[in-house]
């Protein structure tokens, strides 16, 4: 049960000429060694924001506004933080507060790629073109691995036959553009992990990618973890890849979490009604009985000057009248290990 | 339920469809060799029906949907279409002619953000091929675009409002209303919901099939997700590099595919039930590219029932039982193992 990272009351809002558009407002949840976390969501849920405040690389106006993101080493992992920096060393303290810290600074970049890294959607934008794929993977071992300088060459070659690229050395001196999809992922893989890093964020790494080598991609990730120990932050909409991988499961809509739980509890029992809109919308392999697709009606709202209220009021079905259009409920547990932000669970207001 | 039991008319018959492009090497454009975009594709497409094309990326069915309907020409074959009691091969049309069978004929897109004139309102986007077609004019030009755009869930308030206004979900609608303004009898929907979020797909999922029922066009549905295409087809073929490997009504081809290829792509959707077991058939290696089409079975390097016949010759597309079709010399003494449970 050993903790990596620790998000408290997340919130990262953007300054509009229209207003403040609430990305994430008060999103908690704690990533541990070895286990995976699936963040679910729809456009404009703020998952792809949350993850990217850990990195401190939301793009302008957003800032982080409120909250905490501790991340939680041990003492040998510390100092070996601080001696790439030019700060002193923070005493006893064994988190560091990823929000508050400077986002340009020698902390952060001596984390990013070492301690946390993150993989994306679409690999080909998240590649340098001009670069071959090797001088990318060996520019963060020289970055982040100084002391072995050297090997970085070697440890490419080690790297990418591990993602089961099947010819590391061809590979090693290619652009981008001359990869498939697959193996620019597998490549991109490879460089997330050529420093070991504690804690992995995929961010809808397979999506963009045929489901044969979908498959190949996640079997990949859970033998690397395995082996590596990683804690992994999965965000996806696709229920499959959930199953699949996941242990824990958050649902986020417009910038809260909604629903959390082991997989099991909210893909089997969900609580929310918008979980179990999702659940009966989308088609599954081997509905034999045809099932007709229960749509959510309407879309998904902007969150900018959003009143009071339950942020999927307008499209619940449940929705109780003079409660539901006027307060916010609060994210209650109701079985154990098994939360709920919904006023037909619980009359907790936020 | 029970109408798609009766034997429907042919609406669209292809015929050994072959997309070769060349490839020019060099300062004199020297031609080395092809790619084999569609290798001799031949299938019917029945009238009102859904028929669910699968494949993976370059498979060629995106360039499957565009030969039908003549938006490239391709190098042979041909695409016979029953309009009426005639029978015209699209290939082989005047330019002129052409434009007269667009009309019965129309496509949807994957982007809903590529896909419309940032430049168009909305009333212009719809009443284009009604203009273009001649079908309509003044009042009752303007009639039938209110028409259309109630029967896809817009409101008349969007008339002039250009595409920026509107979400993916609304564009694909405002898509879908300029698709079936000129009354088609085929509609190809190419990844039409794939770029779509979850919730809103199934939105557009129901309305494609409320239309269906309401006008009766057949659907050439195209998708890489399988539990969509399963979902909304009577029939599904299956594309790998060039050519189709099976094609049978959705639940015999989900419950007792005959093609090693149909048999690992089921095994690879991930299934959204956590207790269930997973055994995943892993596919060595990476797809065939069309520039390279590997000797006899094009699918031979990575299947695990291959044998020596398949490295020399190319299997025949043969009826194997009602209605199923299947390109592979072993599929009668194979046992492949389908999406369902068995117990």
């Amino acid at each position: 049960m050993s903790e990596i990272l620790s998000v408290e009351d997340l919130g990262v809002f953007f300054s509009l000429d229209q207003g403040t558009l609430k990305a994430v407002d008060g999103v908690n949840y704690t990533l541990e060694a070895g286990k995976t976390i699936g963040i679910i969501g729809e456009s404009g849920s703020g998952k792809s924001v949350s993850a990217q405040a850990i990195m401190r690389i939301v793009p302008k106006p957003g800032k982080i506004t409120k909250g905490r993101i501790l991340l939680i080493q041990t003492q040998q992992e510390m100092m070996n933080l601080y001696k790439m920096t030019s700060l002193p060393l923070p005493g006893k303290d064994l988190t560091i507060d990823l929000a508050s810290i400077n986002p340009h600074g020698d902390l952060i970049r001596a984390i990013r790629g070492k301690v946390i890294s993150m993989i994306f959607q679409e690999p080909m934008t998240s590649f340098s073109p001009v670069h071959t794929v090797g001088n990318q993977i060996m520019e963060a071992i020289i970055l982040h691995r100084p002391s072995e300088k050297k090997q970085a060459r070697e440890i490419t070659l080690d790297m990418l036959d591990r993602v089961q690229i099947s010819n590391p050395s061809q590979t090693i001196d290619e652009y981008p553009y001359q990869l498939s999809g697959g193996m620019r992922q597998r490549a991109m893989i490879a460089m997330a992990l050529s420093c070991n890093p504690s804690l992995l964020i995929a961010d809808e790494p397979t999506t963009a990618l045929d489901v044969t080598v979908q498959a190949q991609i996640i079997d990949l990730i859970k033998e690397l973890q395995q082996q590596y120990g990683m804690a992994i932050q999965y965000i996806t909409h696709d229920l499959g890849v959930i199953a699949e991988i996941t242990e824990n499961v958050a649902v986020m809509y417009l910038g809260r979490i909604v629903e959390s739980g082991t997989t099991k509890q909210v893909l089997k029992t969900p609580l929310h009604p918008y979980t179990k809109g999702l659940l009966n919308s989308m088609p599954r392999l081997g509905n034999m009985k045809k099932k007709k697709l229960k749509a959510i009606p309407g879309n998904v709202p902007i969150p900018i000057n959003f009143p009071k209220k339950c942020g999927f009021n307008d499209r619940c079905s449940e929705a109780i009248k003079g409660k539901c259009e006027k307060n916010i409920p609060a994210l209650v547990e109701i079985e154990k290990g098994h939360k709920t932000r919904c006023f037909l669970h619980s009359n907790e207001m936020d | 339920m029970s109408t798609k039991h009766k034997k429907k008319p042919v609406l669209l018959e292809i015929n050994n469809l072959k997309m070769y492009f060349p490839i020019e090497k060099g300062l004199m454009k020297r031609v080395t060799g092809y790619v084999k975009a569609l290798d001799g594709i031949s299938f019917q497409i029945m009238e009102g029906e859904t028929l669910g094309l699968v494949g993976e990326s370059g498979c060629g069915k995106t360039t499957l949907g565009r030969c039908i309907l003549r938006a490239m020409e391709p190098t042979g074959g041909t695409v016979n279409f029953n309009i009426g009691t005639k029978t015209v091969d699209v290939l082989k049309l005047t330019s002129k002619s052409l434009r007269k069978v667009r009309k019965d004929m129309q496509m949807i897109f994957q982007d809903p953000y590529s896909s419309l004139d940032p430049r168009m309102t909305v009333l212009d986007i719809i009443k284009e091929p009604l203009e273009i077609g001649k079908l309509a004019h003044g009042e009752d030009l303007k009639n039938r675009v209110k028409k259309l755009m109630n029967l896809v869930g817009l409101e008349l308030k969007h008339l002039n409002r250009f595409p920026n206004a509107f979400s993916g979900g609304q564009r694909q609608r405002i898509g879908i209303a300029r698709a079936i303004a000129t009354n088609p009898n085929l509609i190809i929907c190419d990844e039409a919901v794939s770029a779509l979020d979850v919730s809103v797909q199934a939105q557009i999922l129901n309305l494609l099939q409320e239309l269906q029922s309401e006008i009766g066009m057949a659907y050439l549905f195209i998708s890489h997700d399988l539990s969509v295409v399963e979902y909304i087809s009577d029939r599904i073929a299956v594309m790998y590099v060039g050519g189709l490997v099976e094609l049978a009504k959705s639940e015999d081809l989900f419950r007792n595919p005959k093609h090693p290829y149909t048999e690992a792509l089921l095994s690879a959707v991930p299934n959204p039930d956590p207790d269930a077991k997973r055994s995943r058939i892993h596919l060595k290696g990476e797809v065939s590219n069309t520039a390279n089409v590997p000797t006899g079975c094009s699918f031979h390097p990575r299947c695990k029932y291959a044998q020596q016949k398949c490295f020399s010759e190319k299997p025949k597309w043969k009826e194997i039982r009602q209605e199923h079709y299947v390109a592979c010399h072993f599929s009668s003494g194979l046992d492949l193992k389908g999406v369902y449970k068995t117990s």
